[in-house]
């Protein structure tokens, strides 16, 4: 898996490969602080699930999708709400979105 | 049957007699609707006629501190208001913290109640049970600060709680708020409630302790509560409501240019990290308040250097990105001149984008805007046009009177104004969050996320309601409503509720605490009571099923771009909700209270 890209770097061309997919992740909000930048563009193994960006996030940003303080979309839904949740499996071009949990303004 | 926590006394002002009274709460009414908005419903319930215009001397404001209101416990700054609403014409609830509801209950009242109507400008001092009533003549056209200073000023240096109006109130502007120590009675109009009695401000100041019935253990869930919001609420100390921003826009439920799409392109430019390093001065905090939400901001250059206010993400939407704006600092300038004028931000805000629309559409001209070119993104029209809505100038003095009146005088504007029996949108886009729609359609003030139940959070995370879905929403809506219903009739702010266990599963210990009764385990229940009661105040003003329903904007036109594009809100599908909501709250399909409703919830002999 390859992680590149942050605030005000030009986004890292991945390279088409079958075996993998690409899938940006954002980090949006206070989560901001604890990344240190607004995105990333991530290449996993075709298969790879939601799970497999929580591996990955826990191991590069010690942050978690399932941290009950952080709320996580995938595609612009909560993952929870997901038939297969945390199982979900990721196709190219997936969007991840993490943000400190709401509670209104 | 209480130890601690209430007064037990409500002092009624009559601003026509120029006399003041004291009198009795019933407890019945304390145990069965708690305090703050249940019994700022009752007295309303009870005092003002379906008939009564809000301009007449028939019309009150009710005011009432909740059982935590006052006591040394985190952030226990609110209180509520009850009137008829210059805005929508119809019932009106309002909450603000500040200092003053603190500040009344300490001085030995739970409520107050101004009515009548005063024959020259008027301004009150009340200092415990002294009332005194002072010619207000010299500070016609103060702003809302001026007049809070000089109010401050009149209690002779101690430190006391401020009601407030501006010149727009003065100008009964229908959409003029009661400022309230720099907090706000924000939505529906109340100031030219006040500006219509004559009555330019009250100053409070309360030399008495407020007793609570286990001090020891009030003790015990402060210092608990303090610890967990330093941790819980840590953005919200950094940030403020303004952390909202970016996350609401990626969501695709960014209100922009006047609700046309759901996304802005320049939220990077207005977001809460610019405005922490550019523009962010210090934090706000309210009477006894360790998160400190508020975020004082200043412009420290380009053309709008010096201006300053604590501006919130509401007010950032819709000032903003729906009308366009990407200047953090025309934002902060507008929000100033709105605060001092004295209107509110987020109907402000609404009447600025429609006025861009109507424009750009050819449909209004600078003949109407008073030679403004008023398009979308030109921060000198937004400024420009809030001074014509405050002054009641050209196209200002329509929308001074509110989308009510804007719809009925302009129906073939109708495509273009989004409103909710009269009230105009919060600053999220409904047809991306199918709950928020229902959400706006049943609250009982108009399209408010508050009082209407801010749905966003369970629509992504609970996982049980996917943002999009229409079955369970109306059940989903209803729990929010109720548990808001209660959490605003104790005297808490929403912000710290989760550190004191009030949730839609509350627990007591913190009210058995404050007033020695165990009202476990129906604060749920008083919640569905206060919100059903105020519901049967709106069945009587005329309030049915076809003024819960959606503006055109939002059920017939799909979002042209971003996150949530193709999506719609149709009206078949809000009726799928709207149904179930009624099923949910025992109401009949036109949105009327039912008789086994009023049983069920014990509000027999209150609404006799």
């Amino acid at each position: 898996m390859n992680g590149a890209c942050g605030d005000n770097h030009p986004r890292e061309t991945t390279i088409d490969r079958p075996e993998f997919i690409n899938v940006r992740i954002k980090y949006l909000s206070a989560i901001r602080d604890k990344t240190n930048r607004r995105r990333e563009e991530v290449q996993f193994p075709r298969g790879a699930t939601l799970a497999d960006v929580d591996s990955w996030i826990r191991n590069r940003h010690s942050l978690s999708l399932r941290d009950r303080r952080i709320m996580a979309t995938l595609n612009g839904k909560g993952w929870m709400q997901l038939p297969e949740r945390i199982e979900t499996p990721l196709v190219d071009g997936d969007e991840i979105a993490l943000f400190p949990i709401l509670s209104g303004g | 049957m209480f130890d601690g926590a209430y007064r037990g006394r409500l002092l009624r002002i009559d601003l026509t007699s120029r006399r003041s009274t004291i009198e009795t709460i019933h407890e019945k009414y304390i145990k069965t609707l708690l305090g703050g908005r249940g019994l700022a419903a009752k007295y309303y319930y009870d005092e003002i006629q379906p008939d009564s215009e809000p301009f007449d001397n028939t019309n009150k404001l009710f005011f009432f501190t909740g059982p935590l209101t006052g006591l040394p416990l985190p952030s226990t700054t609110k209180f509520q208001l009850a009137t008829k609403s210059p805005e929508t014409r119809m019932y009106l609830c309002s909450n603000s913290g500040g200092d003053f509801g603190p500040q009344l209950k300490a001085a030995g009242f739970d409520g107050m109640i101004i009515e009548g109507q005063a024959k020259d400008w008027t301004y009150l001092l009340i200092q415990d049970d002294k009332i005194v009533f002072e010619n207000a003549s010299a500070w016609r056209g103060y702003s809302t600060e001026q007049t809070r200073q000089e109010l401050q000023n009149a209690l002779g240096g101690h430190r006391g709680g401020v009601l407030s109006i501006g010149p727009a109130a003065e100008k009964l502007v229908r959409i003029s708020y009661i400022n309230v120590d720099t907090r706000a009675f924000g939505r529906g109009g109340a100031g030219a409630v006040l500006g219509s009695k004559k009555l330019k401000g009250i100053a409070v100041r309360g030399t008495g302790e407020i007793p609570v019935a286990d001090q020891v253990k009030i003790n015990e869930i402060r210092r608990a509560a303090i610890q967990q919001l330093k941790t819980s609420r840590a953005n919200h100390t950094k940030y403020g409501t303004p952390q909202y921003i970016e996350v609401i826009n990626e969501l695709g439920c960014m209100p922009t240019r006047n609700f046309q799409t759901a996304f802005f392109e320049e939220t990077d430019r207005i977001d809460a990290h610019m405005m922490r390093s550019q523009y962010w001065k210090k934090n706000y905090a309210c009477y006894r308040c360790p998160v400190a939400c508020g975020k004082v901001c200043v412009v420290k250059n380009g053309p709008y250097k010096g201006a300053r206010a604590r501006t919130e993400f509401e007010t950032i939407g819709l000032l903003g990105p729906n009308c366009g704006i990407a200047d953090f600092g025309a934002i902060v300038k507008a929000n100033q001149l709105c605060d001092e004028i004295g209107l509110d931000t987020m109907s402000t805000g609404n009447a600025v984008a429609l006025t861009m629309e109507l424009f750009e559409r050819g449909l209004i001209s600078t003949a109407d805007t008073d030679g403004i070119d008023a398009r979308f993104g030109n921060a000198e029209a937004l400024l420009a046009i809030i001074e014509l809505i405050g002054n009641r100038k050209a196209i200002g003095d329509l929308l001074a009177e509110g989308m009510h009146q804007v719809r009925r005088q302009k129906p073939e504007w109708s495509p273009y104004i989004l409103e909710v029996k009269g009230m105009p949108f919060a600053a999220y886009e409904p047809r991306g969050f199918h709950g928020n729609g229902l959400t706006y359609g049943t609250s009982n003030r108009g399209a408010c996320h508050n009082v209407g139940g801010w749905t966003i959070r369970a629509e992504l995370q609970s996982g049980q309601y996917d943002r999009y879905a229409l079955e369970g929403k109306g059940e989903l809506v209803r729990t929010i409503q109720d548990n808001r219903a209660y959490v605003d009739s104790r005297g808490l702010c929403t912000v710290v509720r989760g550190s004191l266990g009030f949730s839609d599963n509350p627990k007591g210990e913190v009210m058995k605490a404050a007033t020695g009764y165990d009202f476990m385990p129906e604060l749920m229940d008083i919640g569905a009571r206060v919100y059903t009661l105020e519901r049967l105040i709106l069945n009587r003003e005329g309030i049915r099923r076809r003024d819960d329903l959606l503006p055109e904007r939002i059920t017939n036109e799909a979002i042209p771009s971003g996150p949530t594009k193709g999506r719609i809100l149709t009206q078949d599908m809000y009726s799928i909700m709207l149904d179930e909501y009624y099923q949910a709250r025992g109401w009949s399909q036109d949105g009327v209270v039912q008789d086994d409703t009023i049983e069920r919830l014990g509000l027999e002999g209150l609404v006799e």
